[in-house]
């Protein structure tokens, strides 16, 4: 620290002189501050990106002063952008300790402080990269659709994928569903759709495109989950339709008529049932970390019979689901009988998309009045289990009334990464929350942005965010040639 | 001076007087379709492939045009530039100089020939960009003259060209560098060294810009050579290509010109001019189409009822329009089928629904807040998101009490130089959300959003999902009303009209019947046989005895009248009824999944 210190001092000088003079003699004043986004009194990794604000409340000039334990910074407002050197500095200092923010606004001459608000700098980090799917909230077009990793230590992102490469106006391809194994950026896979449609599975330095539609499997494969350590993924095969309200404000319902679960041998390209029951639908299978669980989310509807299209698409408001639990032998490939894991369904509510922490201790899961798609459901909440006592409440801290939806454990088990509508109700933005050891969640904060009205600008909403300890190595264009070669047909077994 | 520039003001002069005489509708709709925002995220989307700097220019100037009379003036100035690059670039003289008009003249048919396509554009700036690019072309072809030609960096510059070139100007980069090598090997000043970087050039830093990570995320392997270049926007209507074609060949044409004969100038400009002329898209329905989308966007209803008297051939866009002009104006029932009628196909080579054309306002004066809202979404998916997208779902954002939302669609809408107006007014309603209760325009659409909140909307074509949205005959407003009655009678839905009729007179046993609806109870009772129908209208038709009167007349006279497909028939039945319903139930049907 000491080699950066006449270094800090020639910018808190330069800094100084480039503000305007006065603040450090302000009056208190009892106003909230009033920041987007608001990153007032939150829980914040050492290692994340500068935390670049706008200053709302009125003033004819404004400063924010953010001090930690070794450097303060004052910056000159209203629009708050940190140095990402000094910020990193900053939070480096600060691990296990604080930041604190000052607001001073000047009104009519008079320069006013407004209440200090507290930046908590946690021991533990968050995983380096994300990665989501950008998409306009629509209905059935993807005619502009990409996959997007993000450095959450800087503002630094990249495509992954992006469909405009190999889409033409009749040519259009979806792109949907990545997942990694174990947060390893080497290992991946991810569904294209339609035009030069196929699974591209990555392991290491290999892919393929592999095409799953087979035997009586109901449909393609959909939702993934790579083993932890075996090179297996669990799937749901699901038929799912979508309805648009005419006046409802959540606009869209999403729903299955029939769904299973497969498990994909990526070595030998077999896949097998894991559930195949004509009186549920199983889907979101997600592995436990030590890849002896598999849980997913189930429906029991034995009343619908064999026409359940109709009954689907004539009473999406009665399929709810549960989470399930069953347990996974990988040296005999076996599953053993399922359990009931959170009873969604007794409270009139529908549980989907179960994550088990890495560390196993607690299950999020998104749940909402009815449905699986709660991506367009404003009741979507996020609720956790305690996998230890079984209990499972909302996560009231963190939810809002607007849907929150797709969500990622980091590999420490102590950071959230999740979507939410909260910002404008229709555009999807990922917010991250430090989850204690009691499973408590922390205020949540939006991913900063170097500039955070793009958060305004975007017209694409952020969606299956995952975490990952690494960069993936490999480039749009070498994706797209696997997308673009012959898929591998993957073959069916008892 | 005057003498010297004639030529540039020729080009300049015809472009501006072409466009700000036959095509301002045009200009206005691509500055509606169009969006700029001078922010660093929305400007980095545009160099994730190459050329997307023309492109940027383009959406730039392309504001201008919501003022037609400044956007002909640029399109003008920058034909009269690239005039004058042109003559420069290729050392023209004498009477020749009046062939550097080609390239300009042919790029304002590119502009003029544009038909129903201009729905399908996926590019931005596309009015400006490939005017843009061509001056580029020929300022690169000036200073390689200037300064470089028979030099021994010629070859130099002409690899440089390409390379810092290609990702900003794209294929017009490309195109720059044959020019090049063509005009040396014309000159005979090194020309095969210059011929061959150029071919390397072309053939090698496309593919390099491509296969290099993290340079252009979304560079399209198909079309390496047309970066920049609108070959997404008419891959199914190949012929709006072609005045670009003649463009660059009108170029490469010039390289190789050494003398201009007395007769073959005026010959040659003559010609190009006939082809602008006769190029050009003239058909009258598209023409009103863009009149009268400008007349909706600005609530002008009287204009709209003007524009659709006048069409005689009208699309269902014309007639969708007008019914919901009329409605605005408390007569649709009363007046609709006064206006000429009809289903006349887009005249267009594309392929496309007529959702594309008019579903977004249409579905929002009808009061269909979700689906205007998604289709909206869905457009600006798949084609360019634009101010006029952006304007509909701020005000269905606004309707649904979604004021974050609203405010995040005005500010995007703000972000253009001569939006300020319109924004200002919608965005009064977000400070104070209850002046939306005696706004005009709000009081007329709220009666419309029905409370079907479990409901799912009708897919399909847009006269479907009308149809179905006020496919329910039970009475709910006078408003519902109205449109109902309509989509029945369009429709030729006589059991729902009469059900919905006379639902509606239980409960307002006095309320008004528009002559309209009169004219289709009267005929659709006549041909149900049944006479105590015909009592109980003839009893509420009562002040309208002239209608059931005619309707006397006319049915004698259909049964009088032979071969009704006969055209002497047709033609008898249009003097004397046409502007009835009984007209338009008898000889104007319409195709549901258009």
């Amino acid at each position: 620290m000491k080699r950066y210190g006449h270094w800090t001092l020639l910018l808190a000088l330069l800094l100084a002189a480039c503000t305007p003079g006065g603040w450090q003699e302000a009056s208190p004043l009892a106003e909230a501050p009033a920041l987007y986004p608001d990153y007032t009194d939150i829980v914040i990794p050492s290692n994340i990106a500068p935390l670049n604000f706008d200053i709302l409340n009125p003033a004819d000039a404004c400063v924010a002063v953010l001090s930690g334990p070794d450097e303060t910074l004052v910056l000159r407002g209203p629009e708050i952008r940190i140095p990402e050197k000094a910020w990193r500095r900053m939070t480096t200092g600060a691990r296990g300790d604080a930041i604190q923010g000052t607001v001073y606004v000047r009104r009519d001459g008079k320069w006013l402080r407004l209440p200090d608000f507290r930046l908590d700098v946690s021991v533990d980090e968050i995983d380096p990269y994300v990665t989501y799917r950008l998409i306009e909230p629509g209905y059935s077009s993807y005619g502009s659709l990409v996959l997007r990793q993000r450095d959450l230590t800087s503002f630094r992102e990249r495509d992954l994928y992006n469909n405009q490469l190999i889409s033409r106006r009749v040519e259009q391809q979806c792109i949907n569903c990545h997942s990694f194994q174990n947060y390893n950026p080497d290992t991946f896979q991810f569904h294209a759709r339609e035009f030069a449609g196929g699974t591209v599975v990555v392991t290491g330095e290999h892919a393929k495109k592999v095409a799953f539609k087979t035997g009586d499997l109901i449909s393609n494969a959909v939702y993934p989950s790579w083993h932890p350590t075996e090179p297996l993924i669990a799937y749901s095969v699901n038929k799912t339709a979508q309805g648009f309200f005419r006046t409802h404000r959540q606009r869209i319902e999403v729903y299955d008529s029939a769904s299973d679960l497969i498990l994909y041998d990526v070595e030998k390209d077999q896949v097998s049932y894991i559930v195949h029951d004509s009186l549920s639908f199983e889907t979101f299978p997600y592995w436990s970390a030590d890849g002896k669980t598999l849980y997913y989310a189930s429906s029991y509807l034995p009343d619908w019979g064999a026409d359940t299209s109709t009954n689907a698409f004539l009473n999406t408001d009665r399929i709810r689901y549960n989470i399930f639990s069953v347990d996974f032998d990988s040296r005999t490939r076996a599953f053993g009988t399922p359990r009931l894991v959170f009873d969604a369904v007794a409270d009139s509510l529908s549980a989907v998309t179960p994550r088990p922490s890495p560390d196993g201790r607690f299950l999020l899961s998104g749940v909402g009045d009815y449905g699986s798609f709660h991506v367009w459901h404003q009741s979507g909440d996020i609720y956790i289990t305690d996998l230890a006592t079984g209990e499972t409440r909302p996560m009231d801290e963190i939810n809002t009334d607007r849907a929150e939806s797709f969500k990622a454990w980091s590999s420490n088990s102590r950071w959230i990464v999740f979507t939410s509508r909260r910002e404008d109700g229709s555009y999807t933005r990922l917010y991250f929350s430090y989850v204690d050891e009691n499973g408590r969640g922390s205020k949540p904060f939006l991913l900063p942005q170097k500039d955070p009205q793009q958060n305004r600008r975007l017209f694409k909403s952020y969606n299956v965010p995952e975490f990952t300890t690494g960069e993936v190595a490999w480039s749009t264009k070498q994706l797209e040639d696997v997308l673009l070669s012959d898929p591998v047909q993957v073959e069916q077994i008892p | 001076m005057l003498k010297s520039c004639r030529h540039i003001l020729f080009s300049g002069l015809f472009g501006f007087l072409f466009l700000v005489i036959f095509k301002t509708g045009l200009l206005y709709h691509l500055e509606q379709y169009s969006l700029f925002c001078p922010k660093g995220d929305w400007l980095r989307v545009f160099f994730e492939q190459p050329g997307g700097l023309l492109a940027l220019a383009g959406a730039f100037l392309t504001q201008f045009c919501h003022y037609p009379v400044l956007g002909a003036a640029v399109f003008a100035l920058l034909m009269g530039l690239l005039t004058w690059l042109t003559e420069k670039a290729f050392g023209l003289e004498g009477r020749a100089v009046w062939l550097s008009t080609l390239p300009a003249l042919f790029l304002l048919l590119f502009v003029t020939r544009l038909d129903y396509s201009i729905y399908l554009f996926r590019t931005y700036g596309l009015l400006y960009s490939q005017l843009l690019g061509f001056c580029f072309t020929a300022a690169l072809l000036l200073l390689y003259r200037k300064c470089f030609l028979g030099k021994r960096g010629g070859p130099l510059f002409v690899a440089a060209a390409v390379l810092a070139g290609y990702p900003l100007f794209g294929a017009f980069a490309l195109l720059a560098a044959v020019l090049m090598a063509l005009l040396a090997l014309r000159e005979g000043k090194r020309g095969f060294a210059e011929l061959a970087v150029a071919l390397v050039a072309v053939a090698a830093v496309p593919w390099l810009c491509r296969d290099l990570p993290g340079i252009f995320p979304r560079i399209h392997r198909k079309y390496v050579y047309f970066a920049a270049f609108p070959y997404m926007e008419f891959l199914d209507n190949v012929i709006c290509l072609v005045p670009l074609i003649l463009a660059a060949a009108a170029t490469v044409a010039l390289c190789f010109l050494r003398k201009a004969g007395r007769i073959a100038v005026p010959a040659i400009l003559g010609a190009a001019l006939l082809a602008v002329a006769g190029g050009s898209c003239w058909d009258r329905g598209f023409h009103t189409v863009l009149a009268m989308e400008r007349a909706v966007s600005e609530q002008d209803w009287d204009k709209v009822l003007k524009l659709a008297r006048k069409e005689q051939d009208p699309n269902r866009a014309h007639v969708l329009y007008r019914d919901v002009a009329l409605y605005q104006k408390g007569a649709l029932t009363e007046q609709m089928f006064r206006y000429p009628d009809g289903d006349a196909p887009l005249h267009t080579r594309a392929q496309f629904p007529i959702s594309y054309v008019c579903g977004v306002p249409v579905l929002y004066y009808c009061g269909m807040i979700n689906p205007c809202d998604r289709l909206a979404m869905e457009y600006s998916s798949t084609f360019c998101k634009n101010i006029h997208y952006y304007k509909y779902q701020a005000k269905t954002a606004l309707v649904s009490g979604e004021y974050e939302l609203a405010r995040k669609y005005l500010d995007m809408v703000d972000a253009n130089w001569f939006e300020g107006a319109w924004v200002r007014r919608y965005r009064a309603f977000l400070d104070n959300p209850a002046l939306m209760e005696d706004d005009p325009e709000f009081k007329r659409l709220r009666p419309l959003i029905q409370d079907t909140p479990t409901e799912f909307e009708a897919s399909g074509p847009l006269q479907e999902m009308l149809y179905a949205y006020f496919a329910n005959p039970e009475y709910v407003n006078e408003s519902v009303f109205e449109w109902q009655v309509a989509f029945y009678l369009i429709q030729k839905d006589a059991d729902r009209t009469l059900d919905c009729l006379f639902g509606r007179l239980e409960r307002f046993p006095e309320a008004p019947i528009g002559t309209a609806l009169a004219e289709g109870a009267a005929l659709f009772a006549s041909e149900a046989g049944d006479l105590d129908l015909m009592r109980a209208l003839t009893a509420v038709l009562s002040d309208k005895a002239s209608v059931l009167r005619r309707f006397s007349k006319f049915a004698s006279d259909a049964n009088k009248a032979g071969d009704l497909e006969s055209k002497k028939t047709q033609e008898w039945f249009a003097d004397h009824y046409k502007g009835s319903y009984w007209y338009y139930y008898m000889f104007v049907d319409i195709n549901p999944n258009r």
